[in-house]
């Protein structure tokens, strides 16, 4: 049974469709991803799920309870992290995490705290206040602190956004670790390598709308390209003509930056040094590497992750 | 409970904590107190009173001798009326006590029909005769406008007369001031000011703490967090309106028990009706606090209101100064201010030891600001 449900969802500001007809389900025990550039109308996707805002149409469930109109009902199954990270200052870590478990049916003791506190390395910080911890510790805490309840479902509006790339990765561990204990989690991000490691099922959105569903090596996979090449070019070149030259499957310029995909590396660079000295441009920061999830988004919409 | 319980104590930890906000809770007000009363009760601490004998006999020298004694005046004998009142008028002098020609003979005579009645009473006649009313008058010329200083010279005087009066005529009901209404015998600017000061940090916490900690906590989206709880949004705000209370009563005790250490100031009134003042009065600015928190987008503007609602309350209000002399074409802002209804509340309890009957206007003027102020609030709300 999945975990939740989620159909035709739709929710519109003034004139802008946020979210446009979004289905998908999660499965129990799962990590699912909805990775998508800003604005794509992932954090309004979360909040409509956690009970926040109320769509304009479609239907939530999670564990076959409807969310709206009453989302109350659910709200003891949900453990949340909003993008904004929400805490007080003033109060210690362990305050915060007793005050939060206070909200919630059930009782959060001294050893349950003590349990989150090793769940998110943050036990030499128990005493610490709020505004005391480093972004990364801040982060940790607001995901314990969507622990209290012991929740069936965790969510995570960009979690890792703004981390240096160190606490970022003590992060994933974190995640992974919480999701080893059994608890769905459902996660957005506008970092597909964030999205590949640590996601069973990514839902690629863009413009309010979610393009593809699949494991992230499917979607590459789904490209039908082992090789990714990318190149900048002193002078503009016809795409047409590049994708003839090296025997190309796939090619796209954003940016300035050109891609192609092949199967054949050796014809396609061979053929692109060709065309380079018989057109008279020269070839610029070469890079040769497997196809990605960004791949995966920029040949669906045109465009980048962070642009 | 447990859960109010919980957030209350979490409350009352972040504001014990936060340094700059026990600053402006407490150590401000006692500052503001202990200039205030230091600027305007030290300087002018004794009136000086002219006095002028134009009687000028035994009884009368006996009346400027008690004047003399008393250490709460300074005095000055001036010769002529017209000279006296000159120096009034420049200021020299707070006030005039002038005793009249003939003073002596009325005295007299007043005493001798006093000795007639008592002897009368003992005699069994007219057993429920009244105390009369005074009848030798003392002359008193003074600064109407200048509300409290004249009220300092008229409590002065009064005392005086009613010391000499026992002494002289062995009844203190014979002399009288020309000018009436003696009630606010001991009245100094200080006993003035310290209910004021208590009701304006009452309306300061509340929109300056309470409003600015909840566009606060919805600018960085702690109320939204709040929300995915299953923890009502209700009794989150109850636990801040009681913390806000209990910290409102725990000021009141102390700038009460600094007036008195520092002032002398007495509270004359039931410490119950303070504190029925003080829950009364609290409310009706937390709920003008959460209005401005519910119409504000971000701190900046909350603050702002805020002091746009603030600052002609604590001038207008009657904190530093009675309103009673105000001009009459600034009355009615003055009477649509909440602050003026608790400042005199608080006032007519602390030192006129009014029983909260005797206030219950002013109480309902609160009252219904509390109600009036919950609905816009309850409209105005949002979560984001």
């Amino acid at each position: 049974m999945n975990t939740i449900e989620v159909k035709d969802l739709s929710k519109a500001y003034v004139d802008l469709k946020a979210v446009d007809n979004v289905s998908f389900e999660v499965a129990q025990g799962e990590i699912f991803g909805i990775l998508g550039p800003n604005g794509a109308g992932k954090t309004t996707t979360l909040e409509m799920i956690e009970g926040l805002r109320r769509p304009d149409s479609g239907e939530i469930k999670i564990k076959s309870i409807s969310v709206w109109p009453n989302p109350g009902a659910t709200k003891e199954l949900i453990g949340v992290q909003l993008q904004t990270t929400a805490l007080f200052d003033y109060l210690t870590v362990r305050e915060m995490l007793a005050l939060f478990g206070s909200f919630y049916r059930r009782v959060l003791n001294a050893a349950q705290i003590d349990e989150l506190l090793e769940a998110v390395s943050l036990v030499d910080k128990e005493k610490a206040r709020v505004n005391e911890l480093s972004g990364g510790q801040q982060q940790r805490l607001s995901i314990a602190l969507a622990l209290v309840n012991d929740p069936e479902v965790v969510f995570l509006d960009e979690p890792t956004t703004g981390l240096d790339p160190q606490a970022r990765r003590s992060l994933w561990d974190v995640i992974r670790k919480i999701n080893k204990e059994g608890k769905t989690i459902v996660l957005t991000t506008h970092y597909m390598e964030e999205a590949e490691v640590l996601c069973g099922r990514v839902a690629i959105m863009d413009a309010g709308r979610i393009i593809d569903i699949n494991a992230p090596k499917k979607l590459i996979e789904g490209l039908g390209a082992e090789v990714k090449i990318s190149f900048q070019s002193s002078h503009d070149v016809a795409l047409d003509d590049l994708k003839k030259q090296t025997e190309a499957s796939e090619t796209s310029v954003f940016e300035g930056q050109y891609v192609l995909y092949t199967k054949d590396v050796q014809t396609s660079i061979i053929g692109l040094f060709d065309m380079a000295k018989a057109d008279n441009f020269k070839v610029e920061n070469l890079h040769i590497s497997g196809a990605n999830l960004e791949d995966v988004f920029l040949q669906y919409t045109g465009k980048g992750l962070r642009d | 409970m447990r859960q109010f319980y919980d957030l209350l104590v979490a409350n009352l930890k972040m504001t014990v904590r936060n340094k700059q906000a026990l600053f402006w809770l407490f150590v401000f007000p006692l500052i503001l107190m202990g200039l205030f009363g230091i600027v305007f009760n030290g300087g002018q601490a004794t009136p000086r009173l002219g006095i002028v004998d134009r009687d000028n006999t035994p009884e009368s020298h006996k009346i400027m001798e008690g004047f003399e004694k008393a250490q709460i005046i300074k005095l000055y004998e001036v010769s002529e009326l017209k000279d006296a009142k000159k120096r009034l008028r420049a200021g020299n002098l707070d006030g005039v006590v002038v005793l009249p020609v003939g003073f002596s003979k009325d005295l007299k005579q007043a005493i001798a029909e006093n000795d007639e009645r008592r002897a009368r009473q003992m005699a069994g006649e007219n057993p429920d005769s009244v105390e009369s009313p005074p009848k030798v008058k003392v002359d008193l010329y003074y600064d109407p406008s200048a509300t409290f200083v004249s009220q300092v010279v008229r409590g002065s005087v009064a005392n005086v007369l009613g010391s000499v009066d026992r002494a002289v005529s062995r009844s203190p009901t014979l002399l009288g001031l020309k000018s009436h209404s003696v009630r606010l015998t001991n009245l100094r600017y200080i006993d003035f000011l310290v209910p004021g000061i208590i009701a304006m940090t009452l309306m300061n916490s509340a929109m300056f703490g309470l409003a600015g900690t909840i566009v606060n906590y919805r600018e960085r989206g702690i109320l939204r967090r709040l929300k995915v709880t299953p923890q009502p949004l209700a009794l989150f705000l109850a636990a801040q309106i009681t913390n806000q209370m209990l910290f409102s009563i725990l000021r009141a005790l102390l700038l009460i028990g600094a007036a008195w250490l520092f002032f002398d100031v007495h509270v004359l009134g039931s410490y119950f009706a303070l504190f029925v003042v003080i829950i009364i009065g609290s409310l009706a600015f937390v709920t003008i606090a959460f209005s401005v928190a519910s119409f504000s987008r971000n701190r900046e503007i909350s603050d702002t209101l805020s002091n746009i609602i603030t600052m002609p309350m604590m001038f207008l209000g009657g904190v530093f100064f009675p309103v009673d002399t105000a001009p009459a074409w600034i009355r009615p802002l003055i009477k649509a201010l909440p602050l003026t209804y608790l400042a005199n509340a608080m006032r007519d309890v602390m030192i006129k030891a009014e029983p909260l009957s005797a206030i219950s206007y002013d109480l309902w003027v609160l009252v219904a600001t509390t109600v009036v102020f919950f609905i816009i609030s309850f409209k105005l709300w949002r979560w984001e």
